[in-house]
């Protein structure tokens, strides 16, 4: 249940938190729906001890969103990663794109 | 020219210890009392050596553990209990009982007094000399020395010299000279050349060559080394860093097969000089001139992009994709039999293995190195047959020793400073079968054709008569003689040579000298010598790894052939070549290098391959992905385990291991045919030493160096050659 | 004070003067949008880019010497179009126009030209003209020393 109040609070965080960090070249829905994959990304989760836990950082992560301790672009970056050019893997990209 | 007889006392050193340990009966050992500690020492010892195996280090100057004594410098000064002056510890061996204080307030204030005469002389210039930074006359001042001076400079003045003019290696300035004579003593006794020496004395005495000289001696770049200030430095290093600000990579030199230790001093991705680095089983101490000051050849005529010859004959810069799809496709379309893969002399077992690998995927054998070697006697397959069997700080322990068609002073500098020790220090007698050029010892002169080794055979001359009676006889002979069906004889009278005078002792007597860095390597992974098999069946492949000695030329091949190079420099292998791979330098890529005696050394880089080029055997490696049979490694770790499958000794760094089959050798050995051939070697004079690979090719300061050593043979001042003094 | 100056026609008899002297109101509305003044003085000179520089000493001493430039540029006047040689007399570096004393020159003295560094194509981008600390083989290069 705290899981879900949780959540709530955090939702009622996204306008400020899209605002303040400059990410308002995305529509606020869009950003809503960002928001809710980094809760349902843990959805398969059963341990109480670690769901208790991710509640608390989330927590965390409301407390520094509203001090601003935050930098947009690692605001950008965490919640983007996947979207990043991802790095060769295998020896012959490695071996095109430059020196390892 | 005279040998220094006896036991001189030098640093203990490992062949020294080993030495030691198969005398006859260990000497009785001495106490000595350092700083109130007991020591037992071997009574030969300095207590300045004495004091090193307590962990004392005393201050010196002029004292250095691989020459003689001098005991000038007066900084290595102790108190002895019974003595009223201070003693020279680097000069006064140790007695029964010695009490000695390193520590104590007389000799504190003697170090300060030393110091404080030295620093009277010295200019100051420490934040323009080159020496700033690894100086040991500031480190030990601000050690040992007191904090004031009392020279009045403007009443009383400093004396200044004149810089000398020794070559465009060396840099003089010799006001920084503080007298210690180390160069002196590394000249005369380590490079043969004795026209550097002293003049005049007391204030007045000058360090050099009274007239001006060349340094004419290929081991002339250790006096930078050797120098504890900045009297003598790098032209070619001069005013570039300071060493605080440089990163040290310990590398293995290429220049020649002994594989000396080095190090590379780099700084933001830019190589600024080598210096050597302590093996006492291969180099010592030193490094030849061109392992020292090519590097600078390494910055001019890279390859720095792939190349593709166009259908208007030009070669034009190209992509990665489209030179390696180039030479898949060629490499897919041609049959076995026309493929061939020639290698240089500086490449690294990995990329060596890799290509091997990759022609033998595609069904090819035909992989084979520029310099020859015989195929009797069991040719490569029988590693005692080209490897340097004793090792070279065997040569130390040698009786006699016959040169035959090598020039070791300029094949292998270091191999030949050790020779010159065993020369002044021992009974060595030495003999040469070659060209009568100017060695750094005196030497038997047998003759220009290998006719003579039959005489040796007989027992005919004095030099066969103390080589039949030596305890431990060494023959060195040339890679570069072994040529043809006429090396192959040769070889194989080396052999019974071998097995007449090796029979009930240690040594294995015949020892390969290559001449080439990456040869030992090629031949212990399964390359084929010489590239006389090229000629026999039409090539339309050809892949040339670092091969820019010029043995093959389009001539050879099939007018259609197809020509690919990967290397480093724009030599003779890139302008025959149809696409050009950039591949990196021994200094770029992590490299297994076997020198001659068969130890496997590994190299780090220390910068990375300029421009687009990639380190060796990557490239090969795409280039099998790209055709289709991938190699199966793909790091580093991997492709060491390849060599690890093929040749475990190649992974085991740093081990000499021995070689067997000596005997099966001489069974296979070709003992038939004349070998009334020439050998004498193709280094004769020093000009010759300066740029006989394709990095000194390129460099600058070889080609200045070359330029006056021929200079030098025209100076009216130059003194006879040694050989010619008797 | 005149009645004139004190119920301030003279003003507009100047305003007239100004007038007739440029040729015209259409004259005058043209030079009022290209130069955002009327005002007549002196021709002291002209330049050989068509520059015109009139000088009229009622005005107080910063603004009695002016340049009018030719109708070619438009409103696209720049201060850069002003050659060295007027520009000193512009601004009040010398007293003798161009015209009236030439000012010594030197022959490897280039020609005046604008500043372009606006103009995208035209504009001087500073690049490197040291060797590259490696250096690259062009095919057919053998290694020089000199």
């Amino acid at each position: 249940m705290s899981v879900l109040q949780s959540y709530k609070e955090f939702q009622r965080l996204t306008p400020k938190f899209w605002w303040d960090f400059g990410l308002h070249d995305m529509p606020l829905g869009v950003f809503r729906a960002v928001i809710k994959k980094q809760f349902t990304k843990n959805g398969h989760l059963t341990d109480v001890r670690v769901i208790d836990r991710l509640v608390g950082e989330t927590h965390q992560h409301m407390k520094s969103i509203r001090y601003a301790f935050y930098n947009p672009d690692h605001v950008r970056n965490y919640l983007f990663a996947e979207n990043i050019e991802a790095k060769p893997k295998d020896f012959l990209s490695k071996f095109l794109n430059g020196k390892e | 020219m005279h040998r220094v007889g006896g036991q001189l006392v030098r640093g203990v050193t490992k062949t020294q210890q080993k030495r030691a340990l198969s005398a006859a009966a260990p000497p009785k050992k001495v106490e000595v009392f350092i700083d109130d500690k007991k020591v037992l020492v071997d009574p030969g010892m300095t207590i300045l050596q004495a004091c090193a195996l307590v962990g004392v280090d005393i201050p010196r100057f002029c004292y250095h553990d691989r020459l003689s004594i001098a005991g000038n410098c007066r900084m290595c000064l102790v108190e002895v209990e019974k003595s009223v002056k201070p003693v020279a510890s680097c000069a006064m061996p140790v007695m029964n009982g010695m009490k000695v204080k390193t520590n104590s307030d007389f000799v504190r204030k003697a170090r300060e007094g030393v110091m404080e005469f030295m620093l009277n002389n010295h200019p100051l210039d420490c934040p323009i000399c080159d020496q700033g930074g690894e100086c040991d006359l500031q480190d030990q001042s601000v050690a040992f020395g007191s904090d004031r001076g009392r020279l009045q400079s403007r009443y009383d003045g400093k004396r200044a010299m004149e810089d000398k003019n020794i070559g465009p290696l060396v840099k003089t300035v010799m006001t920084r000279c503080i007298q210690c004579t180390r160069c002196v003593r590394f000249a005369n006794e380590v490079a043969a050349f004795p026209d550097f020496g002293t003049t005049g004395r007391g204030q007045d005495l000058q360090i050099g060559t009274y007239v001006e000289k060349f340094f004419a001696s290929e081991l002339s770049g250790n006096i930078i080394d050797i120098c504890p200030v900045g009297a003598l430095t790098s032209k070619q290093y001069a005013f570039t860093a300071r060493p605080w600000e440089t990163r040290k990579t310990e590398s293995v030199d290429v220049m020649d097969a002994t594989g000396s230790n080095i190090v590379l001093s780099h700084r933001t991705g830019e190589l600024l000089r080598v210096i050597p680095k302590i093996n006492d089983d291969i180099n010592e101490e030193w490094i030849g001139d061109q392992s020292r000051f090519a590097v600078d050849g390494l910055k001019v005529q890279r390859l720095l992009t792939p190349m593709i010859r166009g259908s208007d004959g030009q070669l034009k810069s190209a992509s990665w994709e489209e030179a390696l799809f180039t030479v898949a496709a060629k490499l897919r379309e041609t049959a076995a039999e026309q493929k061939a893969a020639v290698v240089g002399g500086l490449n690294d077992v990995e990329s060596l293995v890799a290509l091997k690998d990759l022609f033998n995927r595609f069904n090819s054998e035909n992989v084979m190195t520029e310099e020859e070697f015989p195929e009797t006697s069991g040719g490569s397959d029988l590693r005692s047959n080209y490897v340097f069997n004793d090792g070279i700080a065997g040569v130390e322990q040698a009786d006699a020793i016959l040169l035959v068609g090598t020039n070791p002073r300029f094949e292998a500098p270091t191999l030949n400073a050790r020779i010159r020790k065993s020369f002044l220090y021992t009974d060595v007698q030495i003999g040469v079968i070659g060209a009568e050029t100017e060695l750094t010892y005196e030497y038997d002169y047998l003759g220009a054709s290998a006719k003579a080794i039959d005489d040796v055979l007989a027992g005919k001359g004095d030099f066969a008569k103390s080589l039949a009676s030596a305890n431990t006889p060494l023959i060195i002979v040339g890679a570069q003689a072994l040529k043809g069906e006429a090396g192959a004889a040769l070889l194989g009278k080396l052999q019974q040579l071998a097995d007449k005078l090796s029979a009930g002792k240690q040594v294995k007597v015949l020892n390969v000298l290559q001449r080439w860095a990456g040869q030992t390597g090629a031949l212990d992974v399964g390359y084929k010598a010489g590239t006389s098999s090229l000629r026999k069946t039409p090539i339309k492949f050809l892949y040339l790894l670092g091969a820019d000695e010029g043995k093959v030329t389009k001539a050879n091949l099939d007018p259609s052939a197809f020509v690919v190079y990967q290397g480093h420099h724009g030599d003779a292998g890139a302008e025959i070549a149809d696409v050009i791979l950039p591949g990196a330098a021994y200094t770029e890529k992590d490299g297994t290098y076997v020198n001659t005696e068969g130890r496997s050394q590994r190299a780090y880089p220390a910068i990375s391959p300029p421009g687009e080029a990639r380190v060796d055997w990557k490239i090969i490696r795409a280039v099998s992905e790209v055709a289709g049979k991938s190699l199966p490694y793909n790091d580093l770790k991997e492709i060491r385990q390849r060599l690890n499958e093929i040749a475990p000794h190649l992974l085991r760094f740093r081990d000499l291991e021995p070689s067997p089959f000596v005997k099966q050798a001489l069974q296979l050995a070709q003992t038939s045919g004349s070998v009334d051939i020439d050998v004498s070697p193709a280094l004769r004079e020093l000009a010759d030493y300066y740029q006989t690979n394709v990095i000194s090719r390129n460099s600058r300061s070889m080609a200045q160096a070359k330029k006056a050593a021929i200079e030098n043979k025209s100076n009216p001042y130059a003194e006879e050659p040694i050989h010619a003094r008797l | 004070m005149s009645l004139k100056a004190w119920l301030g026609i003279d003003k507009i008899q100047k305003l007239g003067q100004i007038v007739k002297e440029i040729g015209g109101v259409k004259a005058v509305l043209k030079k009022r949008y290209l130069m955002d003044v009327t005002r007549v003085g002196t021709l002291v000179g002209s330049d050989k880019f068509g520059n015109r520089y009139y000088e009229n000493n009622e005005y107080f001493v910063p603004r009695n010497r002016w340049v009018e430039f030719p109708d070619k540029v438009w409103l696209d006047y720049d201060a850069s179009q002003v050659p060295p040689e007027w520009h000193s007399w512009l601004h009040h570096i010398t007293d003798d126009a161009p015209s009236v004393k030439p000012p010594p020159t030197q022959k490897f003295v280039l020609d005046h030209k604008e500043n372009t560094s606006i103009f995208a194509d035209q504009k001087y981008i500073p690049y490197s003209t040291t060797r590259t600390k490696v250096q690259g083989w062009q095919p057919g290069q053998k290694p020089q020393f000199d």
